[in-house]
């Protein structure tokens, strides 16, 4: 049986309708009009211990409540989910010793006391021995560079000093899993990448397993070795990060911009080749890597004509990310 | 058994001390609390003093009674005060709930446990000076013999412990309402008239007594005052007592219901 399994879960919102005024709230005790709202529907993953996960999907694609579910918090409609033998919105706070959750919009610490009070506080609260929590804290200032901040007051914190201390205060137990959800959400590139080196060394180091919720996907691509993506309450992807990448592999793109002088409407008669987008003197061409190679499009594009600057543009995982999501709308639609 | 009770209550311990030191943080709001506590007492009894306008008992009250109540009150009123009704919705309204229920320990214990912290702080090290030095000067009269002030410890400890019950149960309520604007005007509203914080429950007409008999408001400071003024022999101070235990017994059943309810279908709201 695998460490995480999650089984036909589906959970179900009621959307309240509300209205103003003192005596409509005192009548909405009693009746209220409400409409149904499917956050995730009939999802299925397992997932190991000492994986790396990436669960991503647009805005309200059901990710914080599948994280949510998984950490206790949420009960599920119907399904059934079990961590390490445990099902956690069974026994919350017995699940809550053996995991650690940080929600990246939210801070787990004390707005008006020194970081390390935090600390204090959760050693306890995890029932961590002092020399593993010697042990850890050390480890944890070091890899994420909390030395100069940790006996100043969260008020004065940026919010990336504040994300790095939520990690390692999440850590301080050595969870045997972490929920992250949007960990770099807000930061600058150099704040991002010291949090991912991080979980990345966690992961090695002490066999954590990760699931990290993202809109960056240079999170997912840095880090993880697998991922599973949800859109509208379902999963539409799961599997190998560099199998995703190659959905659209040969998908290249090239961008040339033309001399002012040249005639720039011609006509394409290689078909292998599809103008993508015009924008004054630039056009976008896409072309399969599979089928014709750059060089030939290059010599095809250019010939008898005066180019100022040529672009080529490899597939990025973000691109299929939109086309994916993309995918899934016109679906509905139609 | 014992080694989880021990590490629970060095947990509490730990989360009283944290907010006792948040409450130390603001030194200037220290300052003014003194000066704001000294003004209301100094009002409060210029206003007593008017309205017995010389005479020696009102309702079977004199006016020292009436001072002291005043200031011991506001003491026990400050200990016993709780907003945790107002966080507790909020916390639903925006969804940090679900950060505070990631924590392996009870709700009601981390909430309630950090506010009495920060009350200890503001009754003891601010308030219980302003009450010492008003009393010095004009005579607060002490409580009426040693086991009257240790059965009244007892009775504010009951009280603290009815004040907790109401307020998680007002606070809970946000889960229903899915907002928190309510929680002001059943705390403050009830609790100023039925607890008789404000004006002491003997000046009451006999409707508002009678409402209150039925209500647990007046034993958060009320009772307990009459314990520590020796206004209650010793029967009725055990029909008090054992009220505030009966109150205690059934706010737990409700918010152990109520728990229930909300963790079946506890919704987190937001991202």
């Amino acid at each position: 049986m695998s460490y995480i399994s999650v089984e036909n879960i589906s959970k179900e919102f009621k959307i309240y309708h509300r209205e103003k005024g003192f005596a409509n709230i005192v009548k909405s005790m009693f009746a209220r009009k409400y409409s149904i709202k499917k956050a995730v529907e009939n999802i299925n993953f397992s997932i190991d211990k000492g994986e790396l996960v990436g669960y991503v999907g647009p805005n309200g694609a059901g990710k914080s409540t599948t994280i949510k579910m998984l950490s206790g918090i949420l009960i599920p409609t119907s399904g059934k989910i079990t961590v390490d033998g445990r099902i956690p919105y069974e026994n919350r706070q017995e699940n809550a010793m053996h995991i650690g959750v940080v929600f990246g919009q939210r801070s787990q610490l004390f707005w008006d006391l020194p970081v390390e009070d935090t600390f204090d506080l959760y050693r306890k609260m995890y029932l961590v021995d002092k020399t593993k929590f010697k042990r850890n804290l050390e480890f944890y200032t070091d890899l994420l560079e909390m030395k100069d901040f940790i006996k100043m007051p969260v008020r004065q914190l940026s919010l990336g000093q504040k994300m790095r201390a939520n990690i390692a205060i999440a850590l301080l137990h050595d969870p045997e899993i972490v929920y992250l959800d949007e960990p770099t959400i807000g930061l600058d590139v150099l704040a991002k990448e010291n949090i991912r080196k991080f979980i990345q060394e966690v992961n090695k180091e002490k066999k954590t397993t990760v699931i990290l919720t993202t809109h960056d996907m240079d999170d997912i691509e840095q880090i993880c070795n697998r991922l599973i993506m949800i859109d509208k309450g379902q999963i539409i992807y799961d599997g190998k990060i560099s199998d995703f990448k190659k959905r659209a592999e040969g998908e290249n793109v090239l961008i040339v911009e033309y001399g002012d002088t040249d005639p720039v409407d011609f006509i394409l008669t290689d078909t292998r080749i599809k103008l993508l987008q015009e924008e004054g003197k630039r056009k976008w061409f896409k072309y399969c890597k599979t089928e014709i190679n750059t060089a030939e499009v290059i010599s095809f594009v250019t010939k008898d004509r005066q180019v100022q600057d040529i672009l080529l543009k490899e597939p990025e995982i973000e691109d299929i990310v939109k086309k994916m999501y993309r995918a899934q709308q016109v679906e509905v639609v139609s | 058994m014992i080694a989880n009770w021990v590490s629970r209550t060095s947990v509490h311990l730990e989360i009283m001390k944290k907010a006792f030191k948040v409450s130390v943080t603001y030194k200037i709001n220290t300052l003014f609390e003194f000066l704001s506590i000294g003004f209301d007492f100094f009002i409060q009894i210029c206003v007593w003093t008017a309205l017995y306008n010389g005479r020696n008992l009102v309702n079977g009250v004199s006016l020292s009674d009436m001072i002291s109540y005043v200031m011991v009150s506001s003491f026990v009123s400050s200990l016993s005060y709780s907003g945790i009704a107002l966080k507790i919705a909020n916390q639903v309204k925006d969804g940090t709930i679900g950060n505070e229920l990631c924590r392996p320990i009870n709700y009601k214990d981390m909430i309630m446990y950090h506010e009495i912290g920060a009350n200890l702080f503001h009754s003891i090290c601010i308030r219980l000076p302003v009450v010492l030095l008003f009393g010095f000067l004009i005579k607060v009269v002490i409580p009426a013999s040693g086991l009257n002030f240790l059965l009244f410890f007892i009775s504010v400890i009951f009280g603290i412990t009815i004040v907790y019950g109401l307020n998680f149960i007002y606070g809970m309520l946000a889960f229903w309402l899915k907002t928190s604007e309510y929680v002001n005007f059943i705390s403050r509203a009830l609790m100023t008239l039925f607890a008789g914080r404000f004006v002491p429950i003997w000046f009451y007409p006999e409707f508002l007594k009678k409402i209150g008999q039925v209500l647990p408001f007046r034993f958060i400071t009320f009772e307990p005052m009459q314990i520590y003024l020796g206004k209650v022999d010793s029967h009725q101070t055990l029909v008090i007592l054992l009220s505030q235990v009966i109150w205690i017994a059934a706010l737990t059943i409700i918010q152990q219901i109520m728990w229930k309810a909300v963790q079946k279908h506890l919704v987190i709201q937001g991202g």
